[in-house]
């Protein structure tokens, strides 16, 4: 069954499977029991990319963004601890 | 002869009410002119005055010695942004007073609106943030200065202000209601530079503690201010030259009146007078019949609202909520939901229930038995439906009803759905609509420590009379008044009234207070009242002065108002302790027995002093009371629905024009008015008392 | 149209009166804690609950309460029934006292009254309340007290006792009980409100029992219960089913994980928290009942927000918290700080389960909303200008921003809560003010922005001792305040920050507005959690959430962002970088041309760096 899945992102049945897709441009990211945010393009940036009121941060977290490789819709914003591999968000 | 007139403007119609040396009421009437509001009320005067035997509305008024006048404008110019371009001043730092609204976002909202917080919004606010100033200045709250205004930094203010196109200004400054010398400063350079500007100081139009719930109501001052006072000064060019003498009286809010200049001067207190102006009619009808304790319930097309009277005075709000924002600007206390004849019956298509409003009809498309488009059966379809009311004999028969397309729209929209026959269906509206009634009735009493069973019930507006002894039954009320000028109350609550001032002072004192300062802040406020009622022509004989102050137990946020007895000699210590043991009985009163926590020690915050010149009163003329069963008025019958009876039962219809004084009917019976419909449940008993009401008498 | 009416064993006109009756009943209950009661918590920050509960404890009927309350509350009145049922007795007129947050209560300031409501004779139902106090004799005043590390420290705890016999009160439990709290005036004021608002309860509702007999109300009763069932298990079918989740961390000195993962399948939503830390030797820790009425609350405030509040809503949830875990500690972890810490995160990550879910359908995702992680706060207490000692709280975090929605702005400081007046504040306490004003800069960005939230600073002024104590507490860490949601930015982060020596009375001597904090002088530091002094030359800053955004802001309709900067809201530097939108001049103009140039350098510039 067709249904969102966030913001940009939907599920969508193709040859009787379900995909991720760019909700823009139609891009299919992956299937849907994949993690979609592997198949995206990721940038870490400093903490004040994200205004001046986060300079508390700087130091300790980076400002990790998810586009779609396509269109470069904006699917994820998140700070994550810079000396960590673990993301601190699933 | 002479005339006392009153003319209440409405959202639909204007009201004149014209009373004569002997006492007699005649009434006009005629459609709201939205346009130019004068217009309307000079129709309405025009009507009057031929019913009452003159020629035209210049006869009428060249004969009228007290001309009194409540409208809408100010609650329409709010709703409808039709107000001035205004611009704030600020204390720097604090330039998101207004805005942030102390986080207030739900004030004034329903429960199913702020259940649904996902949907919450904040009401658009009256200034943008673009045209709010902050000035350099500081006062503290023993009201010393601790930062001197920065002129230059306000004088650009105000310039950049004007140069946004402002036709109006509110300043909100920190504490200037214990120092107003920044304030008055400010205004002072604005008289200066723009002498045309309208302004408002917050330190004048609210001088009482919360910059927020100040800087609010001296915004809406601000708003509305130019407006009003336009209005008010055509208004009394027009009825000059129409022949009126006297200066046309203002109902404001808290239920008294102003002459043109103080009203314009304080033009917040006229928003929501409508209602004031029933109340004081309420009130003023309740003493000629005895009943100092009153629930004022109205009953309209969309909206019900309650207020009360008790121990023979208005109960008042301090704080109330407009629009979704708190001001500080005193009136009658009112409650309200949306429940009306025209609230829509609909069932929930994710729950299956019915329910009943708060959407409404209105007058367009209209319940479905107006037959002017309505297709969703409202509250009176449902009365309509259970033979409450009659389809040949609406508004006076000025109106058919079409029970027909009525009974469909029941059965159709609600009793298929539910499984049940259109009258079950019906009947249940009936009891829904009902039960919302008594429910917000109950919150407004029991809330505040009332007994309702101590209470008699009025019952105004078109719909009421039909509900109002069902609702009243439910909270144990014995006795329902319908009153004569129901459909008039707010005219008859214009002429008799009295002109009121109100004053008031923020002093934190706690408690035992000096009994010197007490003196000195209430002699400040005696010297403006007396002051001002000499101007507007009363002798100090004619002036009757009650203090009364705000307080509460310490470190707590709830207040009472607590009145000293009146009369303006200095207050002794004695009467200090009177008060405060009084206040722990009220508190006791309205929050239950062992609420005070006397221990916790107690504070006084605000004081209020209201000075009333009172005026002379029509003498409405009581008719000799004859005992008679009604028979001579019986018109006719038809099958009305009982619940009791949980059927239709053969009633009698009576003639309400002619039943007279003394007249006792047993119920079930109909009362046809050319206004409205009284329904007399089986079980009760109505009568007719010696000033044209009729009274239910409950259970009898 | 056609309706389902959920099938009834009632009719429908009556069960809609009576429901009706039973939640207004429940709201007087409220109101007459928040008028009577008179703690800055009770009135402003709406830290209370009221409501009615079957004779088994289930919730009947919780008004406008916080649900999570209302959950633990119904724990407690099954506690009382075991304790006393068959010691002491359950009479008519009784009223029962429990504070034990290894029973019931979330920690030990919540104090609950739990009132057996009896109708000729048999026990039919219950009412309960529960007021924050403003002290309960733990460690620190106010109750949260960062330095303890077991439950010993964090004041009285009591399972259970038989405060009012009979309609008698029994004076010395009461008095043992407030003496042993730095307040016990204003906490006995407390308990009294309680005891009102209780019986409130017990009459109104022995005059509903009265009118429409017994019968009637249980058959009502046990409809509303499974009427709220069944409406909700069918909205939780009616979305497709899924696994989600989420983790979030509590800064305490430490850090601890809480970490949820929501399954929906058909009807049911199994929250299931394994993987959280293990129990901290720090207040942060939320008991078992606690972590299912965050769910439960997440529930009723999305799902169920215009169903009536009861057992009913409880049935489709499942929480699974393992035992020793910060979301269900043991024994003697101490918890006096959980409410806005570990609760907070509980909180949030089971609401953004439930948001990541409620994105998958079509009919719902209307109640997505960017959600907050929690804000800083203060208590304070000292001797105030009219030289009384006093405890109290500063109420700033009622001027949170919200989250934006799928389809709408966040609210600038439109939590809903109300703080007070800093005329108030200033009359009451020995504080002056330097600003309270929005948060330039704080909304997190997106297509729709979140409502940015407030800041304020303050000093001590005509205090008696020169100073007064301050306790840090909240939500800790950089990442508290608004998370963004789905691509949207998050909020400015929430903190306490305490500059020392700076030159405020100079400044106002010299006849200038001390509003800018970089203007102020002295040296600042942020406070974690821990207790402070304010002194004549320190400034305390405090700066609330701000709500997160949803969405890509290069997607925000540029006049929106015009009228950002227009009212201060956002600068014209963040409208370039992070929208993507020109606005030039001092008269602010929108550059449609330049903005469509810019967004389009901004997409580049996103897919060609390299990580």
């Amino acid at each position: 069954m067709n249904h969102p899945l966030r913001a940009n992102l939907e599920i969508t049945i193709l040859d009787g499977m379900e995909w991720v897709r760019c909700s823009k441009c139609q891009r299919k990211h992956c299937r849907a029991d994949e993690d979609w945010r592997r198949f995206c393009k990721v940038r870490l940036l400093p903490p004040t990319k994200a205004g001046v009121l986060m300079s508390d941060l700087n130091g300790q977290y980076l400002l990790r963004q998810f586009y779609c490789p396509t269109c470069a819709v904006l699917l994820d914003t998140d700070f994550v601890e810079e000396h960590s591999n673990d993301a601190g968000r699933a | 002869m002479n005339y006392v007139v009153g003319v209440d403007i409405g959202g639909t119609f204007t009201d004149c009410v014209v009373v004569d040396e002997g006492g007699k009421v005649t009434i006009g009437k005629s459609l709201s002119t939205p346009a130019d509001f004068a217009q309307g009320a000079l129709n309405a005067a025009d009507d009057a005055a031929q019913n009452v035997g003159v020629k035209n509305a210049d006869e009428l008024f060249s004969a009228t010695q007290l001309f009194f006048h409540a409208c809408t404008i100010g609650d329409n110019t709010l709703i409808n942004r039709a107000g001035a371009k205004t611009g704030l001043i600020l204390t720097k730092g604090f330039g998101d007073t207004l805005h942030m609204m102390r986080g207030k976002i739900a004030e004034g909202l329903t429960e199913n609106e702020i259940a649904h917080r996902s949907a919450l919004d904040k009401p658009e606010p009256f200034v943008p943030r673009r045209l709010v100033e902050e000035v350099p200045e500081r006062i503290d709250y023993k009201g010393q200065e601790l930062i001197q205004l920065d002129v230059q930094a306000a004088q650009q203010a105000i310039d950049r202000l004007v140069s946004k196109g402002v036709e109006s200004i509110a300043v909100c400054f920190l504490w200037s209601i214990m120092n107003d010398s920044h304030e008055k400063q400010l205004a002072e350079m604005l008289r200066k530079k723009y002498p045309k500007l309208f302004f408002t100081l917050s330190s004048e139009v609210a001088p009482y503690l919360g910059e927020y719930e100040r800087s609010a109501t001296t915004v809406f001052n601000a708003y509305i201010g130019p407006k009003i006072s336009s209005y008010l000064k055509n208004l009394q060019r027009i009825l000059h030259s129409k022949g009126l003498k006297r200066e046309p009286l203002i109902m404001q809010a808290y239920g008294g009146v102003l002459g043109i200049e103080a009203t314009c001067k304080n033009a917040v207190g006229i928003i929501e007078s409508g209602p004031a102006a029933g109340i004081v009619g309420t009130r003023f009808l309740g003493e000629h019949i005895g009943e100092k304790n009153i629930l004022a319930t109205d009953m309209g097309g969309t909206t019900f609202k309650v207020s009360v009277v008790r121990d023979g005075v208005i109960e008042r709000d301090y704080k109330p909520v407009i629009l979704r924002h708190s001001i500080l600007s005193s009136k009658i206390w009112v409650e309200s939901i949306g429940a009306g004849g025209g609230s829509i019956a609909w069932i929930d298509p994710d729950t299956g229930l019915l329910k009943v409003g708060p959407q409404g009809a209105g007058a367009l498309p209209g319940p479905v038995c107006y037959d002017v488009g309505g297709t969703e059966p409202t509250v009176s379809d449902a009365d309509l439906v259970l033979g409450y009311l009659n389809e040949n004999y609406f508004l006076g028969g000025r109106m058919k009803l079409n029970k027909a397309k009525t009974i469909e729209a029941v059965r159709e929209r609600i009793a298929k759905l539910l499984k049940m026959t259109e009258v079950e269906a019906a009947s249940g509206i009936y009891r829904i609509a009902n039960s919302h009634m008594s429910d917000l009735i109950r919150k407004a009493t029991v809330e505040k420590g009332h007994d309702p069973r101590n209470f008699a019930l009025f019952a105004f507006g078109g719909a009421a009379p039909v509900h109002a002894s069902r609702y009243a039954a439910e909270l144990g009320i014995r006795q329902v008044v319908v009153p004569l000028t129901a459909s008039v109350h707010g005219a008859t609550g214009l002429i008799s009234s009295d002109v009121v001032y109100e004053y008031g002072k923020s002093d934190h004192m706690v408690v035992p207070a000096e009994t010197t300062r007490v003196n000195e802040n209430f002699s400040g406020l005696l010297e403006r009242a007396l002051s001002d009622l000499r101007a507007a022509g009363f002798e100090e004989s004619d002036v009757l002065v009650n203090r009364s102050v705000d307080m509460r137990y310490r470190y707590q946020v709830h207040e009472l108002n607590v009145p000293f007895p009146a009369g303006t000699k200095a207050i002794t210590a004695k009467e200090m302790e009177a008060l405060y043991t009084l206040f722990d009985d009220l508190y006791e009163k309205a929050f239950g027995q062992g609420s005070g926590y006397r221990e916790a020690g107690k504070e006084i915050l605000t004081f209020r002093l209201t000075g009333t010149g009172l005026l002379k009163k029509p003498d409405i003329k009581a008719e000799r009371v004859q005992r008679s069963d009604g028979a001579h008025a019986l018109k006719g019958q038809r099958d009305v629905y009982f619940e009791e009876e949980r059927k239709f039962v053969s009633t009698r219809v009576y003639d309400f024009s002619k039943m007279q004084p003394g007249v006792e009917l047993d119920g079930p019976a109909i009362i046809e008015t050319p206004v409205t419909t009284i329904v007399v449940n089986p079980k009760d008993r109505a009568t007719m008392d010696e000033y044209f009401n009729v009274r239910i008498h409950l259970g009898a | 149209m056609s309706a389902n009416p959920i099938s009834s064993s009632v009719d429908p006109i009556t069960f809609e009166i009576l429901s009706h009756r039973l939640y207004q009943i429940a709201k007087e209950m409220g109101t007459a804690l928040e008028r009577v009661g008179g703690t800055v918590n009770t009135t402003q920050m709406h830290d209370y609950m009221a409501s009615l509960y079957l004779a088994n404890g289930d919730v009947l009927s919780a008004g406008d309460s916080m649900g999570w309350h209302v959950a633990c509350a119904g724990f407690a009145v099954k506690r009382i029934i075991e304790r006393f049922e068959n010691n002491g007795g359950i009479n008519p007129d009784d009223i029962f006292l429990l504070n034990d947050p290894y029973l019931a209560a979330i920690h030990q300031s919540d104090v609950y009254m739990i009132s057996p409501i009896h109708f000729r004779g048999q026990l039919v139902g219950w009412s309960a309340t529960f007021v924050h106090v403003m002290d309960i004799g733990a460690m620190s005043p106010g109750g949260n007290s960062p330095g303890a590390t077991e439950i010993c420290h964090e004041g009285i705890r009591i399972p259970g006792i038989k405060l009012v016999d009979r309609g008698e009160l029994r004076k010395d439990l009461f008095d043992a009980f407030i003496n042993m709290t730095r307040q016990p005036v204003m906490v006995g004021l407390d308990l009294k409100c309680e005891i009102a608002a209780n019986n409130v309860a017990k009459f109104r509702m022995q005059a509903l029992y009265e009118q429409f007999g017994p019968e009637l109300v249980t058959a009502v009763s046990q409809e509303m219960l499974h009427h709220s069932e069944a409406i909700l298990r069918r909205r939780i079918a009616e979305i497709p089913d899924g696994t989600w989740s989420d983790t979030g961390s509590i800064h305490a000195g430490d850090t601890w994980k809480v970490h949820v993962t929501l399954n929906k399948k058909d009807d049911r939503l199994l929250f299931d928290f394994t993987g959280s830390s293990p129990q901290a030797k720090k207040g942060i820790n939320l008991p078992y009942h606690a972590t299912f009425g965050a769910c439960y609350e997440a529930i009723l405030c999305t799902l169920a927000y215009d169903l009536p509040k009861n057992h009913g809503a409880l049935k489709p949830i499942e929480v699974i918290a393992p035992e020793g875990t910060v979301v269900n500690p043991t024994p003697p972890a101490p918890v006096s700080l959980n409410t806005t810490s570990g609760g907070a995160t509980v909180k949030f990550v089971a609401n953004s389960a439930i948001m990541q879910m409620l994105a998958t359908s079509e009919k719902w995702r209307g109640e997505v909303m960017a959600l907050n992680a929690g804000h800083r706060l203060a208590r304070h207490a000292g001797v105030n200008q009219h030289g009384k000692y006093y405890v109290s709280t500063l109420s700033e975090g009622a001027l949170d921003g919200t989250g934006a929605r799928s389809y709408k702005d966040g609210d600038d400081t439109g939590r809903g809560l109300s703080c007070h007046n800093i005329e108030w504040l200033e009359a009451n306490f020995p504080l002056l003010y330097l600003f309270r004003r929005n948060t330039k800069g704080g909304a997190g960005a997106g297509r729709y922005r979140g409502g940015t939230g407030g800041e304020s600073a303050l000093t001590v002024y005509d205090a008696p001792d020169g100073k007064i104590k301050g306790v840090a507490l909240g939500v800790a860490g950089l990442r508290n305040s608004g998370q963004g949601m789905f691509g949207g930015y998050p909020g400015a982060p929430s903190l306490l920050m305490l500059k020392e020596g700076t030159r405020v009375a100079e400044m106002i001597a010299a006849d200038k507005s001390p509003d800018r904090l970089d203007e102020v002088g002295g040296s600042g530091r942020l406070l974690p959690y821990c207790e402070f002094d304010v002194g004549k030359n320190d400034v305390l800053y405090m700066r609330m959430s701000s709500g997160g955004g949803y969405g890509d802001p290069l997607e925000r309709e540029p006049e929106r962002v015009l009228n950002d900067v227009e009212a201060g809201i956002v600068s014209r530097e963040e409208a370039k970088e992070i929208y993507g939108v020109v606005i030039e001049g001092d008269d602010l103009v929108l550059d449609l041309a330049a903005t469509d140039k810019l967004r389009a350098s901004h997409r580049q510039e996103r897919l060609q760096e390299t990580k």
